[in-house]
């Protein structure tokens, strides 16, 4: 039996020819960028380079990319900036923070972390849809508002969020009232490669990706700053000064190589991984007491193809899981199932308002290039044989 | 260099009747836990003297503090008979004692040799001047002493001071041996604590019901069962798996009985271990009244398919009392980590609270699950958790080339 990978929104497998070039070419040019001589100057010049033409690749023309080590490490960077504002003055009222309840846990857990340190945080939860109202976002904000924080395609059901809406909703909001306009971060890490970035920047003041997300390496992720800010870790300067640690060459290459070639093949993946969607979502119907989460239909312009979570109602998400790896099926549940965080395994489908026995009983599936719908009919077939089988 | 260590063995001093077993049990027991390294035991009445070099001290002093049957062991200079040699170990006793804060002492002696030319009363006044010429600061306090300096004269002299607790209790196997179920939560492993203390020797028994419950939980469970080793001395851990089991009870018309029925078909598995490795009684960490399935009714139900004795060492010991042994015995930490299975599914939403004896007895009997509970203990796996495995679990390693 062949293994059956359904778990890309995980991490992607490598590209072969993507990281030979990059190994090759890190060989070859293996100097320190921040070395003076002849060598570092080099190696500086092609890390300069794969910068320029990776946010080519993204078509985006402004602001400054920064590499860092992954890409919790991108989100994390615009959200520690607000450490350095927690000053210690009694008559100031606290920072304000406003973030969507689904995000991906690089995110939320840093802003309960930040929370802890006295920010106050509003929590916006999706529609039972999984989109976030731009409205909502707007409605919270206050003069105390630095930071929101919004993702851009959900890690655990695909909905795509309109990012674009919401950064006009936070200016207009801003300019109405004459409040300084907050910092609008996007994690970008589940939209890179299956949606354009092009637009982000006209809206957004920083976003963060991941190479592993487009079958690059992993420990290679990237932030993308509209302007420069105040990084809370410090060190040896690189990267303007906002990720210090010696540069991952290698990583700046694959990631530049990845991007270019996903972005070469956007639109043809898109339509793929439609093919796919249609293949699953028909194939779920059929199985008998399985549904979707959220409910949608194939080509639904709310989410991308690519990621569909599914609940078995009457079986645990981790069961199927374990039970589909027993038959070489590799998906997820999306989210630990943990006994001690049963408050908050399930945050994202709660966030929706999904009842506990749905999302407990929801798995995710999430596909790439290189699936074929033979993957999905074998999915299909055994995931249906399993649900009978083991279903209380 | 070596190091000395006086060990006060507990309980056994009171059982008159059965002292010489438990001695040789308790000696047996800090020789199978200390293997692996090079010592020597001494028995003297009422005392141990362990003789191990120095650089194992730490690891044999953290050995012995997790050994039932054992008091309090101390750290002793030995030294020949001569006055002069007592007074100094005694000096070098009060240094370290002085170091770390203390300002008040008393010296006891006790003398099995009575060729000794000082009396006990004698010795202790020779030693306390010498202590007091040396440490001005010191005063002496007969009735709250920071320090009491020991002097004890046998066939060679030791001297020592701070002594540090043991666990108290009888060595374990005095009192056979006991089936502990071993889920991966706060209790059980509390309960195979206490019992261990009380002298029972201990296998354990994991109910694995893969796929629902995960591989992650098994191995939580087998670190548990480490950690208990350092005081039961090692642990086997008898893996059964239940997933059929569970499967025919979720069958069964009566969802709020799936929880009881569960337990009832646990303990018949159990029974039919337990006669296995011939323990002579099941140990669980219920707590009266701590969750739905553990009120008197339902213990009665659920012990119903054995006749051993169930020990239950927490039935009167509430939740924060036990979290807080637990933390104290070192389980706490790996039970809080998140394997428990989320197989919530099997739960009943409205589990029974006040169960009709008979009638759900009948229903157990209705579900016919002999055969099937037998089948599982059949194929249940064992795994041998040895001590070493327990002291790795601490981060203790004894290197591999000394067995």
């Amino acid at each position: 039996m062949r293994d059956v990978f359904l778990d890309w929104a995980a991490t992607t497998p490598a590209d072969p020819e993507i990281l030979q070039r990059s190994l090759d070419l890190s060989l070859e040019v293996y100097a320190n960028p921040s070395s003076s001589h002849w060598l570092g100057r080099q190696a500086k010049q092609l890390l300069e380079e794969s910068r320029t033409s990776l946010m080519r690749a993204l078509d985006i023309s402004k602001g400054t990319l920064v590499f860092t080590g992954s890409g919790s490490e991108a989100d994390h960077i615009p959200l520690l900036a607000l450490v350095h504002r927690l000053k210690p003055v009694a008559s100031r009222k606290p920072l304000h923070v406003i973030v969507s309840a689904i995000e991906h846990s690089a995110i939320d857990c840093q802003i309960r972390a930040l929370e802890k340190l006295g920010v106050e945080v509003s929590w916006i939860n999706p529609d039972t849809q999984g989109h976030i109202d731009p409205n909502q976002v707007s409605a919270r904000m206050r003069k105390e508002t630095a930071l929101i924080s919004i993702m851009g395609v959900n890690n655990e059901m695909g909905a795509i969020q309109d990012v674009s809406a919401i950064g006009q909703s936070i200016k207009d909001a801003a300019l109405q009232s004459g409040m300084k306009k907050p910092w609008f971060h996007v994690d970008a890490v589940q939209m890179l490669g299956k949606l354009s970035m092009r637009e982000v920047p006209d809206y957004a003041d920083s976003f963060a990706i991941s190479a592993h997300k487009i079958r690059g390496p992993r420990g290679i992720g990237a932030l993308w700053l509209s302007r420069p800010l105040e990084a809370f870790a410090c060190g040896g300067g690189q990267e303007g000064g906002i990720r210090p640690g010696t540069e991952n060459l290698f990583g700046a290459f694959a990631f530049r190589f990845a991007v270019e070639k996903a972005s070469e093949s956007l639109a043809h993946h898109a339509a793929h991984a439609q093919e796919l969607e249609s293949r699953l979502i028909e194939g779920v119907s059929h199985i008998e007491g399985a549904l979707l989460v959220p409910r949608r239909a194939p080509r639904d312009e709310g989410y991308v193809p690519s990621i569909v979570s599914i609940a078995f109602p009457g079986l645990g998400g981790e069961t199927m899981v374990r039970a589909l790896s027993d038959r070489q099926i590799a998906v997820s549940t999306g989210s630990a199932c943990a006994s001690n965080q049963r408050r908050q395994g399930r945050r994202v489908l709660k966030a929706m308002g999904v009842p506990d026995d749905i999302s407990f009983s929801a798995i995710r599936l999430s596909t790439g290039p290189l699936t074929t719908p033979e993957d999905i009919d074998i999915f299909l077939e055994h995931a249906e044989d399993l649900y009978r089988k083991l279903k209380t | 260099m070596r190091t000395f260590f006086l060990i006060k063995p507990g309980e056994i001093e009171l059982k008159l009747g059965n002292r010489r077993e438990f001695i040789q049990r308790l000696k047996d027991q800090i020789r199978r836990r200390l293997k692996g390294l090079h010592f020597e035991l001494e028995e003297y009445p009422g005392r141990f003297f362990l003789n191990i070099e120095e650089k194992d001290s730490e690891i044999a002093l953290f050995v012995l503090q997790h050994c039932p049957g054992i008091n309090g062991v101390a750290r002793a200079i030995k030294t020949n008979k001569r006055v002069d040699s007592i007074v100094q170990a005694a000096v070098e006793c009060a240094a370290a004692e002085v170091a770390s804060g203390s300002r008040s002492f008393k010296v006891e002696t006790r003398r099995s040799d009575k060729s000794f030319p000082l009396d006990s009363y004698g010795m202790s006044v020779a030693a306390a001047d010498a202590v007091l010429e040396h440490f001005p600061a010191l005063s002496v306090d007969v009735h709250t002493p920071d320090f009491v300096l020991m002097v004890e004269i046998r066939e060679r002299a030791y001297i020592y001071s701070s002594t540090a607790p043991g666990p108290r209790g009888l060595p374990v196997g005095s009192q056979g041996k006991g089936l502990l179920l071993l889920s991966g939560g706060i209790d059980s492993p509390v309960a195979g604590y206490m019992m261990a203390k009380r002298g029972l020797a201990l296998e354990s028994v994991y109910f694995h019901a893969y796929p629902y419950t995960s591989l992650e939980a098994q191995q939580k469970v087998e670190r548990l069962a480490a950690r208990i080793a350092i005081w039961s001395g090692d642990m086997s851990m008898w893996i059964v798996p239940f997933t059929e089991v569970q499967q025919a009870i979720a069958r069964g018309p009566r969802e709020g009985a799936n929880t009881l029925m569960l337990r009832m078909a646990m303990m018949q598995a159990s029974e039919l271990i337990a006669h296995r490795i011939n323990a002579r009684a099941i140990v669980t960490g219920e707590s009266l009244g701590q969750v739905a399935s553990q009120t008197a009714e339902n213990m009665r139900l659920s012990q119903n398919p054995t006749s051993l004795p169930v020990f239950r060492p927490l039935v009167g010991i509430d939740k924060e009392e036990t979290i807080a042994l637990a933390r104290r015995i070192g389980t706490y930490d790996i039970s809080i980590l998140p394997y428990e299975d989320c197989c919530v599914l099997f739960s009943p939403k409205h589990p029974i609270l006040k169960p009709d004896f008979d009638e759900l007895h009948t229903y157990f009997e209705s579900l016919v699950l002999g055969d099937i509970i037998e089948a599982a203990v059949e194929n249940a796996e064992k795994k041998i958790l040895n001590f070493t495995d327990a002291l790795r679990e601490y981060g203790y390693h004894i290197a591999s080339e000394q067995y």
